[in-house]
């Protein structure tokens, strides 16, 4: 009986000829009237290598899900026989066996012990039997030096043994059942799936969804892509609730004000769907997923780490390209669109002001002397705002060290909302974006994402330590629950951030 | 970038109760001290007057989408 599985030897040398590997693992090769599409499974190829793989697993007749719903909805009717089965390339740490074991034993023994070494799998593409548009449903991990900051953990079941990766979803547009729109959504829907518990929509399902009202052309073949009003259409057919967040800045102040935009959501775990208008390539859409490493402490983020189905995973949107290129930057940045979980009713933009409000509301009454006419100035500092599960926070609040413990006990016993946004309060000269967990936290606002921003109905907890000012304080620390009491805390240690707010259950 | 704070703080008009309830919290360091039904009361209003022209601000900012933007072709 023929295998379904076998192994290849990965490095450079296979990166550097990505054409043969893809002709060799999935058959797609180029005729004289098309040339197989490159660009991302170079990419994938690349980002393999800079993980460290070391061996291909090449998994035949797969069917995969989202192609067999692309199938039916287009490949089909065609009359070149189009298969409907995917090749599945798995990836991993582990040498490739020398000589390459072709008797199902030994493959089956690479897998085992694959399995028995810790982060030895990098996760799998699914090649499409399309030569236009190879790359179907990816996942493979980020890179720990770039990390995504909107992924999850996806279990991968080869030969009975289970893997997983831990990544965010990828895939190729196919210009024909998607565009850049639906593979933009598809990729920022697949990677909340889990924790919206959400049906896992297809890039045929997005677009029928995204055209059920409005259709300004033919359904399928969808080349011209979505409008952004049917965009929101399909993000709101999936049960998410878009937000849309104009960027009305421009000049040089535009890539900026994008990611101060994005990044509160991103902090979230929640990918942004990034709309880009550039005059010689018009409109495209990629998916942010983090944010590229600030230079040094106390400085913005670089870009966006983005997936872009054009060209391929984990790469930077720098903030601008030099002028006449064709590449796209933040500064062509039209505005975002945030699949926000339901309930949300008060965006990161509306609870920042409510934090300050809380903050200058409560911090006089924690000075040893009043303010003095014309107010005190605080010690230097950074908001961070993120979307937290009362999971998470209490979770924090259980294993933070540092935290005082009656603030910890009222934060682990007290009732919470769903979803908070915790506006966390750092010391700005220790503060680093690329470490949220360091310990330069020095209080937080803790307000109700589902309260109504202006009648002042938010807050669920505001905790302030002497090190917010340079003036001596009553105590610490002070505690303010939204319930109406008030905890002077014995300890006001800087504590470190919450890295997963959204928590890994 | 994380919103850099800048923040002058000055006294409300409940400074003075506030101050009174966090000095009674403070003789008993841990424990919850409620703060009166009738400060509390006025608080969420006071806080909420503070954010007001803030939060407003975003509003029409977030509602304001341009309708070419809506139109846009992307793919």
């Amino acid at each position: 009986m023929p295998s379904r599985y076998h192994l290849v030897a990965f490095g450079p040398a296979e990166v550097a000829k990505p054409e043969a590997l893809l002709a060799s693992v999935a058959q797609l090769k180029g005729t004289a009237l098309g040339q197989p599409s490159l660009q991302q499974w170079k990419a994938i190829l690349s980002h393999l290598n800079s993980s460290g793989a070391k061996t291909l697993l090449i998994q035949d007749g797969v069917r995969d899900p989202d192609f067999l719903e692309e199938y039916e909805a287009f490949y089909s009717r065609q009359q070149r026989s189009v298969s409907r089965l995917c090749i599945r390339v798995h990836a991993f740490k582990l040498d490739c066996p020398d000589p390459v074991p072709t008797a199902s034993q030994q493959l089956l023994a690479f897998v085992d012990e694959a399995a028995s070494q810790q982060d030895s799998y990098l996760g799998f593409v699914t090649i499409r039997p399309l030569r236009h548009a190879p790359v179907g449903a990816t996942i493979i991990q980020d890179l720990p030096s770039i990390p995504a900051l909107c992924k999850d953990y996806f279990p991968v079941h080869i030969a009975g043994t289970k893997f997983t990766v831990h990544g965010t979803p990828y895939l190729q547009q196919d210009n024909a059942v998607g565009a850049c729109a639906q593979a933009s959504i598809w990729m920022a829907l697949r990677t909340l799936r889990r924790r919206a518990g959400n049906s896992a929509y297809s890039p045929a399902q997005l677009t029928v969804s995204a055209t059920k009202y409005t259709a300004l052309n033919r359904v399928f073949p969808g080349r011209g892509g979505l409008t952004v009003g049917q965009m929101l259409e399909a993000i709101r057919a999936s049960n998410h609730d878009p937000l849309v967040i104009p960027i009305q800045v421009s000049g040089k102040q535009k890539p900026e004000a994008v990611i101060r935009q994005a990044q509160p959501y991103l902090e979230s775990g929640l990918p942004v769907v990034t709309l880009l208008h550039h005059p010689k390539t018009l409109g495209h859409a990629v998916v942010a997923i983090g944010l590229s490493p600030a230079p040094a402490v106390n400085h913005s983020p670089a870009g966006l780490l983005i997936h872009n189905d054009n060209e391929g995973p984990y790469l930077e949107l720098p903030r601008s390209v030099a002028g006449g290129s064709d590449k796209y930057s933040l500064a062509h940045t039209t505005n975002l669109i945030v699949p926000l979980p339901e309930g949300v009713f008060m965006s990161a933009a509306e609870a920042e002001p409510q934090a300050m409000a809380a903050l200058s509301f409560w911090l006089p009454s924690f000075l040893v002397t009043p303010a003095v006419p014309g107010g005190l100035t605080l010690n230097p500092a950074i908001l961070r705002t993120y979307l937290c599960t009362r999971h998470s926070f209490r979770s924090w609040a259980k294993d933070c060290a540092q935290l005082d413990s009656a603030a910890k006990d009222v934060y682990r016993i007290s009732e919470m909302p769903r979803l908070v946004w915790v506006i966390e309060i750092h010391d700005s000269t220790v503060y680093d974006p690329n470490k949220p967990g360091l310990q330069s936290r020095v209080g937080e606002v803790v307000l109700d994402s589902a309260a109504d921003a202006l009648h002042g109905d938010a807050l669920v907890f505001i905790r302030l330590t002497s090190k917010l000012v340079p003036v001596p304080t009553t105590q610490p620390g002070l505690l303010v629950t939204g319930e109406g009491a008030v905890i002077a805390l014995a300890t006001g240690e800087a504590v470190g951030g919450i890295t997963e707010p959204w928590g890994k259950d | 970038m994380a919103l850099v704070l800048s923040l002058r703080v000055g006294a409300g008009s409940l400074t003075t109760e506030l101050r009174d309830v966090v000095r009674r919290a403070s003789a008993q360091v841990g424990q919850a001290v409620e703060i009166p039904s009738a400060v509390a009361d006025r608080m969420s209003d006071e806080v909420a007057a503070q954010a007001v022209a803030d939060v407003l601000e975003v509003r029409r900012r977030e509602r304001s989408v341009p309708a070419d933007v809506l139109a846009l072709h992307i793919g």
